[in-house]
């Protein structure tokens, strides 16, 4: 009995061991995002103070940046960051810059020629609907 | 104004897009519309996306707009693909403003129909400026330079694209399109598995996790063995056998259509041809699927045959070349 006893003291001493030092580490979590904070509110004070003591009216700034805010938010309801996976590409920051060689001109001459009889087929049987007296998506009027 | 330029290659089971700001990203897909009151109150959301939406699957009516290779003939496939597209390209170009232009190249396979591409055409309007559309395969070897003798074989969930490149932009007799792809894979192997264990539970996920990570057509292989659940209980299975058998009959109709375009072709250059064949797509994963290519071609001489190195975005970076490469008049025509 007696080491029974002993054994459930051991263990609920382990046990409240282990819940203090979790509750440490939260707590220390917890202490160093709140530093992060208040030194990034400390610095964006001074120096909305350097610019209030030069007497700068950052109101219509303020506002600017927070319909673009809002506007990003309203731009991708739904879209969770896990959805995707990015990674940075081999074009990231090059001009566009036309083939030079001959044969991708002739080539793409070629696809470019594709894609307007392709769209010219795609005109001709939007008025034809629209003849028949059937809606037409008037979405090709606007199209370039 | 600013024009940015995309490349987009429109996947059966997955979408990828590549920016000239140098992003490049790829979801699946699918979107996910919630099935009654309960889950649109869950999901606070008209529709999930992508991942997001296949990990919530049983709460909502799930939507592959392009199922079997093309945009399906429904208005919501139709709606479906338009929100991906342009949930993607917001995604990849955060930077666009409204006065803004997007021109892109969007890649569809091989021999797709007129009222297919018509129908992206129609799809984009609203949000891209200029589109160009081109067969994946053509991307394919776009992206790697690669316009004289070479065949691309691009192996896709919904459809196998092949495409003989002679120089310029290829015939309809260059290229051809099979069923045999990821899916019919997908097919086969839960059949097989079915009927070798008839007890087992499986998914689409669970085979597509299974063919990703086992998937093989090669001689030799170290054991595969999965641990598959019956009512509930997990166990392990050995299918080595069984994964080889149903790659194998995704990868026979694909060497059979390579030696049909290498047959045909001017004979002069077959034996170029043979020595060129570039494997690309999610279909490139699978081990061993170059050599099985080259042993097929044993017969026709020997062959020779490689694996691109970046199979998912391969399509979609040499469609963006190719808008990045265009020049401004040709731009203009349209």
């Amino acid at each position: 009995m007696l080491v029974i006893d002993y054994v459930l003291v051991l263990a609920g001493g382990v046990l409240w061991e282990l819940w203090r030092s979790e509750k440490d580490t939260r707590d220390m979590q917890a202490k160093a995002a709140d530093a992060k904070y208040e030194k990034a509110f400390a610095k964006l004070k001074t120096e909305l103070d350097a610019l209030a003591a030069e007497k700068i009216d950052v109101s219509d700034q303020l506002s600017q940046l927070q319909e673009k805010l809002s506007e990003l938010e309203k731009s991708r309801p739904g879209i969770p960051e896990k959805t995707f996976y990015a990674h940075s590409g081999m074009f990231a920051g090059k001009p566009c810059q036309p083939a030079k060689d001959s044969r991708k001109w002739e080539i793409l001459g070629q696809i470019m020629d594709d894609n307007i009889k392709l769209r010219a087929e795609t005109e001709i049987r939007a008025t034809r609907v629209y003849n028949e007296g059937e809606t037409l998506n008037d979405h090709f009027s606007h199209r370039d | 104004m600013t024009i940015f330029h995309i490349g987009i290659d429109l996947g059966t089971s997955r979408t990828s897009i590549t920016t000239s700001t140098g992003r490049r990203l790829t979801t699946i897909t699918c979107v996910g519309y919630p099935k009654d009151v309960i889950s649109r109150k869950r999901f606070g959301k008209e529709y999930l996306l992508g991942s997001e939406a296949l990990e919530n699957r049983l709460a909502l009516d799930m939507i592959w707009p392009l199922a079997e290779g093309v945009i399906c003939e429904d208005e919501k496939a139709s709606e479906a693909t338009g929100i991906i597209l342009k949930h993607i390209i917001t995604e990849a170009l955060p930077e666009k403003k409204e006065t803004d232009h997007i021109y892109a190249a969007i890649g569809v396979p091989a021999q797709a129909s007129i009222k297919n591409k018509k129908a992206i055409l129609e799809i984009t309007t609203d949000f891209i400026k200029k589109v160009l559309i081109v067969s994946e395969a053509f991307a394919v070897a776009y992206s790697i330079d690669r316009f004289d003798e070479c065949l691309i074989v691009d192996i896709g969930a919904g459809t196998t694209d092949l495409c003989r490149m002679h120089g310029s932009i290829p015939e309809k007799e260059d290229q051809a399109t099979l069923k045999a792809a990821g899916n019919f894979l997908d097919h086969e192997l839960t059949k097989a598995i079915s009927e070798e264990f008839p007890d087992v539970q499986l998914t689409p996920q669970i085979i597509k996790r299974i063919k990703e990570k086992h998937g093989y057509v090669s001689n030799v292989s170290d054991p595969v063995e999965v641990t598959l659940t019956s009512r509930g209980i997990p166990s392990p299975y050995d299918i080595t056998d069984i994964l080889r058998e149903s790659c194998l009959k995704l990868t026979d109709p694909i060497c059979k259509a390579i030696q049909d375009l290498v047959g045909t072709f001017d004979p002069d250059f077959q034996e170029k041809l043979r020595n060129n064949i570039i494997i690309a797509g999610g279909g490139s994963r699978l081990r061993g699927i170059d050599t099985a290519v080259e042993r097929s071609l044993q017969e026709y001489g020997g062959g020779s045959a490689v694996c691109v190195q970046d199979a998912e975005h391969c399509g979609s970076v040499g469609a963006l070349k190719m808008c990045m490469e265009m020049p401004e008049a040709y731009w203009e025509k349209i």
